[in-house]
């Protein structure tokens, strides 16, 4: 069979169902023929006529997904029937027709994304500039730098006048300088925050030769946005790292089980587990954990401490089952403070964890760190100690990575 | 694809990791793999997930054609790629002078509305949880028996949901941590295992028809 086949439909009849499956694609050559659909939004009918030499039932043809309407015959009626193999034919020969209906796909491939975003409206409708700064900043935090330089450059690129331009000139520069992400800047949001509400002066009105290399400062910026430490000695407070030897020495490591990629949401059960006070309504272990991840995934730092703490006080009635949430909820106190910008707490946390857990799977991750907060504090010595620490303890993941170029970039 | 002859005219190359484009970020073009591989992207809560890993003959970025909107999702180059990439400007001359391209994304076009439209049609539901149910039906409908299944398990996390839904994940998690109680879901970090499919396709079938009323 080389060409279509030529078929004729009494009136009334009918060629194909909505919901139905089928592989022909149709042109209407002589007499009337009616599609009749119901509209997604208020489930009314439409019906919409083929003129003459129209092509119908492609999308569901060539996508193989059901009809999305049924094709009535009103007249006596004469069709080119298609089978996709000779259609494809067809249109190698016919590029102008796959043309038109590229434009008239598109057109509604717009129409209903227009229709999606109408419906997200606040709930997903977000500032693509924010968000591509977000996805520059994600890189940097991951290391990812050659991405990272890349999204900055196109924020700077395509939003360059932005109140945020001076952040993303900034964010290029340290990279550029070799310095690691600030972990105690002030996240996006609270910026745009800050100045919506506190007539804050934006750093992309700051003049740009304030981030010209030589003249940047990084530590004086970082400085300026830690919150809550007052005097630099503050820091002096923070109470001692756990001695090196009591981190896990290599031989006890190597001991220990073939360590995955360590996830970055642990797999937990969430089915079951302690029931604390469920007579009072109160979550379970796993809930709270759950909800605490969900919290800092909105970024309500406290919200998601508090669940957290909540969590390790259950410690004495957890069942056997929940002591490893016990563990990830004590990592990620720490890590939940750290984005927080509290360094203090979240050095109590991560100090706590690797004393506690030297074999968990995220200890490695714990003393990066707790390396990053040394960094801050301006002990680039013990900083080294505990990258290079990281460094030596098996497997060989992305995480001995990160510690190698963090050594690295401390100059050595 | 027997593309060669442009090679010179659109060729482009990258080494291996580098970015090709980043989500978020405004585009114009878009490309068809000559060799190579690309990963396909997204960020969701701060963990970057592989959405697809395209090779030669695949084309990505193409929604830039269509739409004014950013890029949804960051492309990389696996090893080293070459592509040949087409903007608006270039656009006819490339789908006259080449139909087989033309035809796959019509073919890619078919695919795009009706997922679009399958989107649409859970964001029309008024209630939450059949929101919720026809996500699940949703992605099981890409199971090949799909109308016979009962149970399933989703490589989806609750933020995934979420983003289906068009809705936040603290109004999603309180609608699943209630069918975890009933025994109707298991949760995991990275994965949702769904036993009754059938009770789904009963709550969405009733929130439709109450639409009718």
């Amino acid at each position: 069979m080389n060409g279509p086949v030529l078929r004729t439909y009494k009136a009334g009849s009918i060629i194909y169902f909505i919901e139905d499956k089928g592989i022909d694609i149709f042109v209407l050559q002589k007499g009337r023929i009616v599609l009749i659909s119901e509209s997604l939004d208020n489930h009314s009918e439409v019906r919409e006529e083929v003129s003459k030499g129209e092509f119908f039932g492609v999308k569901s043809a060539l996508g193989l997904y059901p009809r999305e309407e049924t094709a009535q015959v009103l007249t006596d009626s004469t069709v080119l029937v298609f089978n996709p193999a000779i259609f494809q034919t067809f249109c190698m020969k016919n590029s102008r027709i796959v043309l038109q209906m590229l434009k008239v796909f598109s057109g509604e491939l717009r129409k209903v994304h227009r229709k999606v975003r109408e419906l997200l409206g606040g709930t997903a409708e977000h500032d693509n500039s924010v968000d591509l700064l977000k996805t520059a900043e994600y890189f940097y935090k991951k290391n990812e730098l050659e991405h990272a330089k890349y999204a900055f450059s196109a924020y700077l690129d395509s939003y360059s006048s932005s109140d945020l331009v001076g952040r993303a000139q900034k964010m290029l520069s340290l990279i550029e300088s070799g310095h690691p992400f600030p972990i105690d800047s002030q996240e996006i949001d609270q910026e745009l925050e800050a100045m919506n509400t506190q007539g804050v002066e934006p750093m992309g009105e700051m003049p740009p030769e304030s981030f010209n290399n030589s003249e940047f400062d990084v530590e004086n910026v970082m400085d300026m946005e830690i919150p809550d430490l007052g005097e630099p000695d503050a820091m002096s407070d923070m109470p001692d790292i756990p001695d090196m030897d009591n981190i896990p020495e290599l031989d006890s490591i190597s001991d220990m089980p073939d360590m995955p990629g360590i996830p970055d949401l642990p797999d937990i059960d969430l089915d079951g587990g302690s029931n604390v006070a469920t007579a009072s309504g109160e979550q379970t272990i796993s809930e709270l954990y759950y909800a605490g991840l969900n919290d800092f995934s909105q970024e309500s730092w406290d919200e998601a401490i508090a669940k957290y703490q909540k969590i390790l006080t259950m410690e004495t009635v957890a069942a056997e089952k929940d002591l490893s949430i016990l563990e990830k909820a004590l990592y990620e106190k720490g890590r939940t403070h750290q984005r927080k910008g509290d360094v203090v707490n979240a050095f109590e946390c991560f100090s706590k964890f690797v004393k506690k857990y030297p074999r968990s799977q995220t200890i490695k991750k714990a003393m990066i760190s707790i390396g990053e907060i040394y960094e801050k504090k301006n002990d680039k010595n013990r900083a080294l100690g505990i990258y290079n620490k990281v460094t030596q303890m098996p497997p060989k993941d992305k995480e001995s990575i990160l510690a190698k170029q963090r050594m690295e970039r401390l100059g050595v | 694809m027997q593309l060669d002859g442009l090679s010179n005219k659109f060729g482009k190359t990258f080494d291996p990791g580098k970015i090709i484009f980043c989500e978020f970020e405004p585009g114009g073009d878009f490309y068809l793999i000559q060799s190579g591989k690309v990963k396909i992207t997204k960020i969701v809560q701060d963990t970057e997930k592989t959405m697809d890993i395209l090779g030669p003959g695949d084309i990505f970025g193409e929604m830039a054609i269509l739409e004014e909107a950013p890029r949804s999702a960051s492309a990389t180059a696996l090893d080293n790629v070459s592509t040949l990439h087409f903007n608006r400007d270039n656009f006819v001359t490339l789908m006259t002078s080449q139909p087989q391209l033309a035809f796959k994304l019509l073919t890619i076009f078919t695919k795009r509305i009706y997922d679009a439209r399958r989107r649409l049609i859970i964001l029309l539901l008024d209630d939450i949880q059949a929101k919720v149910c026809d996500v699940f039906l949703m992605l099981s409908e890409k199971e090949p028996n799909a109308k016979d299944l009962n149970e399933i398990v989703l490589n989806i996390t609750v933020e995934d949901v979420a983003h289906w839904c068009g809705e936040t994940p603290d109004k999603v998690q309180p609608v699943l941590a209630h069918w975890l109680k009933l025994g109707k879901v298991e949760l995991y970090a990275d994965r949702i295992h769904v036993f009754h499919l059938n009770d789904c396709r009963r709550i969405v079938s009733m929130r439709r028809k109450g639409l009718h009323e």
